[in-house]
């Protein structure tokens, strides 16, 4: 009984620490613009995507390029990994998970935050109305 | 009415409630009242989810519920689906399953206790049905609580006072989500919420037992409901799977995303259970792990509708419910504290009586070692998915999906060995000896079927050893399935469900490890190679599907003289206001070929050849004409309107000189939702050019470029749309369904078999077979199916 305690004991260790590695490795972070291009590490940010300037995707890179305003109101150009997003249009704000790279955000994932998706507002009931 | 149906359903629960508290201490006389009242409840909340549907069917738009999520236009089956659309819904789903399966407990209660189970004393306090279900009925309370906070009858003008007049009724409503338009999406939510609702019986049974500090039955009471529960779960997970795959397009089954993660977690743990409970019913040893299992599988349950319905994890979920409010948020919290710290704080108090004699140590090759050791190592794959995903309320930031696959897959290695020796090794003892002997074949098949495919294709140790893992669980459940099967077909479960999760397993190993994915961008009739396929975009052809305008994109894969047609969907969706993309399948037997649209390229009026750079005041000299930017037109601009991404025009004045003709003419961008189209313009005197707009440049210096074309130049010959494409191959992925089916299977043979048996014992009481091996099978043969119904 001993040895198996001591074992499971051994088990448990080795499951902690490569579990605090692994973890610490896949951590991502929310940060803003001007951190991330200190850092270069992968972390998300939070923001609007600027309507008035262009958000177009690129077939010959297969990239979506947008810009976008983070918390403090800093700006960059954002290239995602991919096809616009779906719900980018009506999007309150995004959420863009990747990493600052030669002066950009390179995205591999844009999340899009629509309360309006899911609850009607006021304003959609006068439309709607009789 | 509906209100009221839903609050009367509340009082009569809290009514039961109290009832079955008076009847535990021994009051007899309160339980016909705590039954009837029970009774009371569950038809109330039947009738206001009948109710709900009914309002919904008819379009009674003047409830915000109906109109936030249906529509007029969406057939009877999508209908009954924006039930369970909202937040309100899918609580008051989960209050209906609850009070389905509640009657059914009763059932169950009424007929245990009063035939008596083996050994146990018929008094009072032998039986079960009081505290199970005071249990029962206080987390139906909550429920239904919830939806007197937070009602799906509210009238429009109750929600908003300031833009509706009372009695004021919307001629439409705002339809529902078309993600959620599809056949899977109908059914997946019913099945996790009946699985949800059905862990909640193994709870309320290891609650009982911790009160009545009596643990030698209830396990046997609780174990058919585990399995069900088990069975449901498993398949309202892989439905959400299926769902994500093929009509999401995320290109995938599994994101590790927080509500597939909080579903998979209390599935999880109650298999764990499953397997711990059947080592207490060999050994009565286990009892604490079972008791905790059973309980903190319910608590998970709590813990991800927390998570997924408070709000708190909306920035890193693609599922982003809104906030619910404040009320409801402390609430939920309360109901998620009560039932975690009551259940764990029960153990604690029971801890001494807990203990397991000691009268043997248990071997460690000996099945029911093995088997805690599984469960074990599941709660520990449980435990990572837990804190991964718990992570942004720990700190600020999320895991990536990279954690879940690294920590899992040594998890998984594991559980294919374990599960594997276990099914070899006999209860209590084994003999070393012939416990080794019968490892060399299935571990010699394993290793043999590991090197074939690494041949192949598996380069990655951990994932040849995962294989080799899996394949050796597989050979060794097979076998003995199949001697079983033979026998007795419904004996065969738990192997079943074993083969099933293993073949799962190598599905999975396929389907992400080895597949392949490309961006792909096909021309109009012009073949394209890709993934070793020849794939040629033939046009799009129009269709409509539910109300909308639909493309469907047809692209023929031709590989080997072979080919077959794929159509993923593209659409403007007026409800999302965007693009909305389905992916199509090609199921061959050994993969997937899978083709997610990403947008289709029209081509340009101008090519790059065509664009000048002005800036602000400069003349140049482009085809033969004097070019001038004189300034920007902003009559059309406005900035606010501008800002909340409405359709705007900005305009550029220019002044051309074209041989001895000055004309000024105004070259106009349209920019609506960041999308810009760019005016053609021609000079009233010269025909032969075109003038667009195509960027401007107003910070620092202004500019402009302009794109010139002219129109009798020698063009190249027309610049073809094209489709841009992520297409990739799934190998295996059959195996990932197959595999779910028969572990679904599996579990129904279990249950079937679990039932039977619980009659048999019923009869012949107190006797406990110990069987010394695991092939026991055609015991309890002569049983009647009519006693299960």
């Amino acid at each position: 009984m001993k040895k198996t305690t001591i074992f499971g004991i051994v088990t448990i260790v080795v499951f902690l620490v490569v579990g605090f590695f692994a973890f610490s490795e896949s951590k991502i972070e929310y940060s803003d613009f001007q951190k991330a291009s200190e850092n270069h590490k992968t972390c998300q940010v939070k923001g609007n995507w600027i309507k008035d300037k262009e958000a177009k995707f690129d077939a010959t890179t297969n990239q979506f390029v947008f810009y976008m305003k983070d918390e403090n109101n800093s700006e960059m150009k954002v290239v995602l990994d991919g096809a616009r997003p779906n719900n980018f249009e009506m999007a309150e704000s995004v959420v863009a998970k990747g990493k600052v790279k030669d002066g950009y955000f390179h995205a591999k994932e844009v999340l899009t935050k629509c309360p309006s998706k899911y609850e009607g507002k006021g304003e959609n009931l006068k439309q709607s109305g009789i | 009415m509906g209100s009221i149906l839903i609050q009367s359903g509340f009082a009569a629960a809290m009514i039961s409630m109290i009832l079955y508290l008076l009847a535990s201490t021994g009051k007899e006389k309160y339980l016909k009242y705590g039954r009837l009242f029970f009774h009371l409840s569950v038809a109330a909340t039947i009738a206001s989810a009948a109710y709900l549907v009914y309002l919904i069917i008819s379009h009674q738009f003047q409830y915000t519920y109906v109109w936030n999520y249906s529509s007029k236009s969406l057939p009877v089956n999508l209908l009954v689906s924006t039930f369970y659309a909202g937040q309100e819904g899918s609580f008051h789903l989960w209050a209906f399953f609850m009070a389905v399966i509640g009657v059914f407990l009763l059932q169950f209660l009424l007929k245990r206790d009063k035939s008596g189970l083996p050994n146990s004393q018929n008094s009072g306090s032998g039986k079960y049905e009081p505290i199970v279900m005071f249990t029962f009925t206080l987390i139906q309370a909550f429920l239904l609580f919830i939806l007197v906070l937070k009602s799906p009858y509210l009238y429009v003008w109750e929600s908003f006072p300031k833009d509706a007049a009372i009695g004021f009724i919307p001629e439409d409503g705002r339809g529902l989500n078309p993600l959620l338009q599809n056949f899977w999406m109908t059914i997946h939510p019913p099945i996790l919420f009946a699985g949800f609702s059905a862990l909640a019986v193994p709870f309320c049974f290891a609650i009982a037992a911790l009160v009545k500090n009596r643990y030698s039955e209830w396990m046997k009471l609780a174990l058919p409901w585990t399995l069900f529960a088990g069975m449901i779960l498993g398949l309202g997970i892989m439905l959400g799977g299926y769902w994500a795959y093929g009509v999401l397009g995320w290109g995938g089954y599994w994101a590790w995303d927080p509500v597939e993660n909080s579903s998979l977690v209390p599935w999880i743990v109650i298999v764990a259970a499953i397997h711990t409970m059947l080592a207490e019913e060999k050994t009565s040893g286990f009892k604490k792990s079972s008791l905790i299992l059973c309980i903190m599988a319910f608590v998970m349950v709590l813990y991800s509708t927390f998570l997924t319905r408070s709000g708190i994890l909306g920035d890193s979920s693609v599922h982003s419910f809104v906030d619910p409010g404040q009320e409801v948020y402390l609430f939920l919290v309360i109901f998620l504290l009560l039932f975690t710290l009551s259940g764990i704080g029960l153990i604690f108090f029971r801890m001494k009586s807990l203990k397991t004699p000691k009268t043997e140590s248990t071997d460690v090759l000996s099945r029911e070692s093995a088997l805690f050791t599984g469960a074990v190592v599941l709660s520990a794959a449980a435990l990572v998915i837990a804190v991964g995903t718990s992570w942004p309320i720990i700190s600020k930031g999320t895991v990536d999906a990279a954690f879940y696959n690294k920590m899992n897959l040594p998890l998984a290695i594991f559980i294919g060995i374990i599960n594997g020796l276990s099914i070899l090794l006999a209860w209590k003892h084994s003999e070393e000896k012939r416990f080794m002997k019968s490892i060399i074949l299935p571990a010699v098949l394993a290793v043999a079927g590991t090197i074939i495919l690494a041949v192949f294709a598996v380069r990655d140790v951990l994932i040849a050893v995962f294989v080799a893992s899996s394949l050796f669980s597989l050979f060794i459940n097979s076998r003995i399935a199949y001697k079983i099967f033979i026998n007795n077909k419904t004996k065969a479960g738990a192997y079943l469900a074993h083969i099933g999760v293993m073949l799962l397993f190598l599905g999975i190993i396929g389907s992400s490890k080895y597949s392949e994915e490309v961006n792909v961008s096909l021309p109009l009739n012009q073949p394209k190679e890709a993934l070793g396929y020849t794939m040629t975009y033939k046009g799009s052809t129009p269709f409509k599907d539910m109300g909308e305008e639909k493309y469907h994109f047809n692209v023929v894969v031709e590989k080997d003289g072979k080919g077959f047609l794929l159509q993923p969907v593209m659409y403007y969706s007026e409800y999302s206001e965007g693009i909305l993309k389905n992916p199509d399948i090609a199921n061959l037997i050994t993969k997937d070929v899978y083709l997610s649209p990403m947008a289709l390229e029209e081509p340009k009026a101008y090519s790059q050849d065509d664009i000048v750079t002005i800036h602000k005041g400069e003349e140049k000299e482009v085809k033969g004409m004097k070019v001038k930017f004189i300034d920007f037109d902003r009559s059309k601009f406005n900035q606010e309107s501008m800002q909340e991404g409405k359709d705007n025009i900005m305009g550029a004045e220019l002044e051309i000189t074209s041989g001895y003709e000055k004309e000024k003419i105004t070259a106009e961008q349209k920019i609506s939702q960041g999308e810009t189209e760019n005016i053609p313009v021609k000079l009233k005197s010269n025909d032969r050019y075109t003038f667009y707009l195509s960027n401007v440049t107003v910070s620092g210096e202004t500019s402009i470029e302009l794109g010139i074309v002219d129109d009798q130049a020698i063009k190249d010959p027309e610049a073809p749309e094209m489709l841009v494409l992520t297409a990739s191959t799934k190998p295996f992925i059959n195996l990932v369904w197959g595999g779910t089916v028969v572990m679904v299977l599996g579990f129904f043979f279990s249950l079937y078999s679990r039932y039977k048996k619980f009659d048999y014992g019923k009869k012949d009481s107190s006797k406990i077979i110990y069987n010394n091996s695991h092939k026991k099978n055609g015991h309890h043969k002569v049983q009647s199916e009519k006693q299960l119904k």
